[in-house]
């Protein structure tokens, strides 16, 4: 089973992502800020990370620029946030992020994305 | 309940009080940065999370509270009272609508006109002062516009229909302008960039020149020939404002949904919900392949472009090629393109040249990316769009710089759960159980040793019974730590409370919070709010008075209103005080004789203490003029017993015109109660340790008999006596001990000493005490029962009621 790490402040966000998530068969743990998802990243690394952009201490972009630092094989992340603007989606992919979408996200296009990336087969 | 709803409400509230604690907070330390930030997060946080319900008015206020405060955070508008007011509104507002989803699930739909009306009130202060938008109206009811999508509108990146499609879902008027600048409008004056940069709720934009552009050195500066296309969720009036000077070269198109969704015939909001989850058909997946296939292709060429230097570039490259090879896995490419895939991105890799892969990537999305054979065009102007973004990137780094790195590593997270009251309350009724059952071992071991003569069994089960012991009480003590609270949470509610209620009635005060730290059990902090705030309410309306009357006395215009928490040994202490006019022991006095709460011989024997007591007794109320505040129907005899029956006492003491502090004593837990066990007549009987005081032995010849009363001299003080056989109606006369003493329990009540004469007193215990239920509720001599180690069970005096 594929692990997905859940990254959110809001304890709402976290449950809804994980209920489509593990409607799909996806085994999802959660972490409510970057420096907590990064501490579980480094002990065992997950196969995709969902990431909020606004969470103190650290913010989405913080997490992924040093997941990517410190990650020896890549993992796909989606970055989710409430900013449509191109902006703010080209900064999440600086930090890292192989995509993005905008909250709140649609089941079917996320579970899409997340198996575009996981190279799942879809057809 | 839906566990999504169950939690997005939970989380709901914790945002609503934070909101309101740090507007308290801001209104004292404006401009404060930090506070503004926490602020924002909280109303960011309740926005996102309501978004993925279908609370249309809910998300609509929160979002124009959003929008509000990130330019007020911003320092776009400034902080002003109105700024507080009109969030407060906002809140309450949507603290009313979650009310309303937890009771029934859902809120009724009649709130549709009052979020309209709240939103633009906080849309008025965005744009605050040089527009008046007083006489907007709804633009729902849009005049005859095109129901086709211009153009360009195809250009408009994905991400930003998404989002476009929310604010239409929840019934924001979404436009899209076309700027046709004159050729000439730099004679005129005209500055289009700027004009079109600066357009008010803008979301999207681009350039397009309407002709190739001539080489620099034909180029003619003086000659406009680009037009702008720009999306913006705004109201058309501000739109129409924004562009006056230029009407005839504009123009402003209404979003309509089916620009966004095509096939869709009538797109309400509830099919759209993302939270329903609704089922699609099977030919709607293909079309939901394709485009997050566009999207992820797009972003692996966005994801190249930000490459910082070249080894950079490298792992970028690296991880396109993973994710291009998973895209092909995952829609069933032949192992040929997979591998031809890898062999591409391998050489872009080695070769720091992404051009063929680049190449490839095209061909293949413009194939449709081949085995999926939805005919489907995509048009996407690479230039343009990189250029955007590279321009977005800078900005937005620039922003980035200025506001600093991300907080450091050092920064720790406090962890903590979230359990349901219920669970705690279980295992507190289970430790409570363990805590008296485990009193039963002493027993065993004195039957062990006089019944059966063990000796040796019956001291190791007491050795074995002290180490239970210990463990028990540790528990006891965990648990009751875990059911802390602190004050805080009653008192976080008062600022607002003091500053509405003065603002009503015209006074100025100051309130001064103290000890918010301080904790006590859950269930005494929760029956504690209720009496706070009928106190302090007292006080703002009938203790201090309004400005020109405090300056007429030489006091300060602005009065002072102190909350303060305190620990003592075992009780917590609130002290409620304000330098207000005082409680006049006169007018009390002849209140309470008008009222019939004492009689004439009372009236002129009361001393002044006693006196301003008597605002305790039912049906008192010292207002001159019954307010709507304080009101009619409840008086300071409702907090007495509100406090008393969480066995906490309340003590008052005042100075007319100096001010007055009521003192409210309370236990830390009531979870366990310690009792004394007496006897009399050959029966048990439990005192709660609260009220006595001690225990003493008083000669039968010391008890002096005054008229029909008893009573004693103790260390030189008067102290009635009374006998607990005859409170309990119990016929026996009480028996004195071998010296013919008496044994006399020493309780106050209230703020009365007195004697209880008994036959003997025993041990004290922690009990638990349970209240008395069915038929025995009615015996009000008796507070509750408990069950002893021994299995007997013990009634708990009700001192109040018997004396």
């Amino acid at each position: 089973m594929k692990r997905i790490l859940v990254i959110d402040d809001a304890a709402t966000v976290r449950l809804y992502h994980r209920s489509i998530l593990e409607d799909a068969g996806y085994e999802v743990s959660e972490a409510v800020n970057g420096l907590e998802a990064l501490e579980k990243a480094l002990q065992t690394p997950f196969d995709l990370y969902v990431v909020d952009v606004n969470m103190p201490p650290w913010d989405g972009y913080g997490f992924l620029q040093r997941l990517r630092l410190a990650e020896t094989t890549h993992a796909p992340a989606i970055m989710v946030s409430t900013e449509a603007a191109e902006s703010d989606e080209a900064l999440a992919y600086r930090a890292g992020s192989d995509a993005y979408l905008v909250k709140p996200v649609k089941p079917k296009m996320f579970l899409t994305k997340i198996s575009l990336l996981l190279g799942e087969t879809l057809v | 309940m839906n566990p999504l709803l169950v939690q997005f409400l939970s989380e709901a509230s914790d945002c609503l009080e934070g909101i309101a604690a740090k507007l308290m907070q801001l209104e004292k330390r404006p401009g404060d940065s930090d506070l503004m930030n926490e602020l924002f997060r909280f109303v960011h946080t309740l926005k996102g999370n309501s978004g993925l319900f279908d609370f249309p008015e809910m998300t609509r206020v929160l979002h124009a509270a959003e929008d509000l405060m990130d330019a007020v955070r911003t320092g776009a508008v400034r902080q002003t009272k109105n700024f507080t007011d009109e969030i407060l509104d906002a809140m309450d507002f949507v603290g009313g609508l979650t009310r309303e989803i937890e009771a029934h699930g859902h809120y009724a739909d009649t709130h549709r006109d009052e979020a309209v009306r709240i939103a633009h009130g906080l849309r008025a202060l965005l744009s605050s002062g040089e527009a008046a938008t007083s006489s907007v109206q709804e633009t729902s009811t849009s005049p005859i516009l095109a129901s086709l999508p211009p153009q360009s509108f195809q250009r408009v990146p994905e991400a930003v229909k998404a989002a476009l499609s929310n604010h239409i879902k929840y019934g924001e008027s979404c436009f899209w302008i076309v700027y046709k600048p004159e050729e000439g409008c730099f004679f005129q004056g005209d500055d289009p960039f700027y004009l079109a940069r600066h357009t008010p709720g803008q979301i999207w934009g681009c350039v397009e020149n309407r002709e190739p552009w001539a080489p620099p050195a034909a180029l003619d500066p003086y000659r406009c020939i680009v037009d702008f296309q720009i999306l913006a969720v705004a109201f058309k009036e501000e739109l129409a404002d924004h562009f006056r000077y230029v009407p005839d070269q504009v123009k402003i198109l209404e979003v309509l949904p089916q620009w966004l969704h095509p096939q869709a015939v009538a797109h309400t909001h509830s099919d759209s919900n993302p939270a329903s989850g609704t089922q699609q058909s099977e030919d709607a997946l293909s079309e939901e392949i394709f485009e997050s296939l566009t999207q992820v292709f797009r972003a692996q060429r966005v994801i190249l472009e930000v490459a910082q230097d070249a080894s950079d570039k490298k792992r970028r490259l690296s991880r396109i090629g993973t994710t291009l090879l998973n895209c092909a896995k995952a829609i069933g490419q032949p192992p040929e393109l997979l591998e031809k895939i890898a062999a591409l991105a391998k050489a872009a890799q080695e070769s720091g040249d992404a051009t063929a892969l680049l190449t490839w990537m095209q061909d293949f999305q413009n194939a449709g990316f081949r085995s999926i054979a939805t005919a489907k065009e995509e048009k996407v102007s690479a230039a343009s769009e990189t250029r955007s973004v590279e321009e977005a990137i800078e900005a937005k780094n620039a922003a980035r710089s200025e506001e600093g790195s991300p907080a450091s590593l050092a920064g720790t997270v406090a962890k903590s759960l979230k359990v349901d009251q219920v669970k705690i309350d279980r295992l507190m009724n289970l430790i409570g159980e363990l805590v008296v059952s485990k009193n039963a071992i002493p027993y065993l071991a004195q039957r062990a040793e006089n019944q059966f003569g063990v000796r040796e069994l019956s001291r190791e089960i007491k050795s074995q019974y002290s180490v239970i012991n210990r463990i028990a009480e540790e528990m006891q003590d965990a648990i009751m730590q875990i059911r802390m609270m602190p004050v805080s949470v009653v008192f976080q509610r008062f600022p607002r409370l003091v500053r509405d209620i003065s603002r009503k009635l015209g006074k100025e005060v100051s309130l001064v919070l103290e000890g918010e730290e301080t904790e006590a059990d859950k269930n005494i902090i929760e029956a504690l709010a209720d009496p706070l705030i009928h106190i302090v309410r007292n006080s703002l309306d009938h203790g201090l008075e309004t400005p020109e009357v405090r300056k007429a006395q030489g006091k300060p215009a602005t009065g002072t209103l102190t909350i303060r928490a305190t620990q003592e040994a075992d009780r917590a202490v609130i002290e409620i005080t304000d330098d207000g006019k005082g409680i006049n022991p006169e007018v009390v006095k002849r209140k309470a004789h008008e009222k019939g709460v004492i009689d004439e011989e009372t009236l002129e024997r009361i001393s002044d203490e006693d006196a301003i007591h008597l605002i305790f007794a039912a049906g008192f109320s010292t207002a001159e003029v019954v307010s709507d505040l304080s009101g009619r129907g409840v008086g300071m005899d409702v907090v007495r017993s509100a406090v008393e029956k969480i066995n906490g006492t309340i003590d008052l003491q005042s100075r007319v015109g100096k001010g007055t502090r009521l003192r409210i004593s309370l236990p830390l837990s009531m979870a366990v109660t310690q009792v004394m066990i007496i006897e009399s007549d050959g029966q048990i009987f439990g005192v709660p340790m609260d009220h006595v005081v001690e225990t003493v032995r008083v000669p039968r010849s010391a008890v002096r008999v005054i008229k029909s009363a008893q009573m004693t001299l103790l260390r030189g003080r008067l102290v009635p006596l009374k006998t607990l056989n005859t409170l309990l109606r119990i016929p026996a006369k009480p028996q004195t001990s071998a010296d013919d003493e008496y044994a006399v329990l020493v309780v106050r009540v209230g703020t009365d000493t007195l004697g209880v004469i008994v036959d003997e007193f025993r041990e004290t215990v922690d009990v638990i005490q349970k209240p008395m239920t069915g038929v025995l509720s009615g015996l009000q001599a008796y507070s509750g029962s408990a069950l002893m180690g021994d299995g007997s069970v013990l009634m708990v005096l009700n001192l109040k009621e018997i004396i």
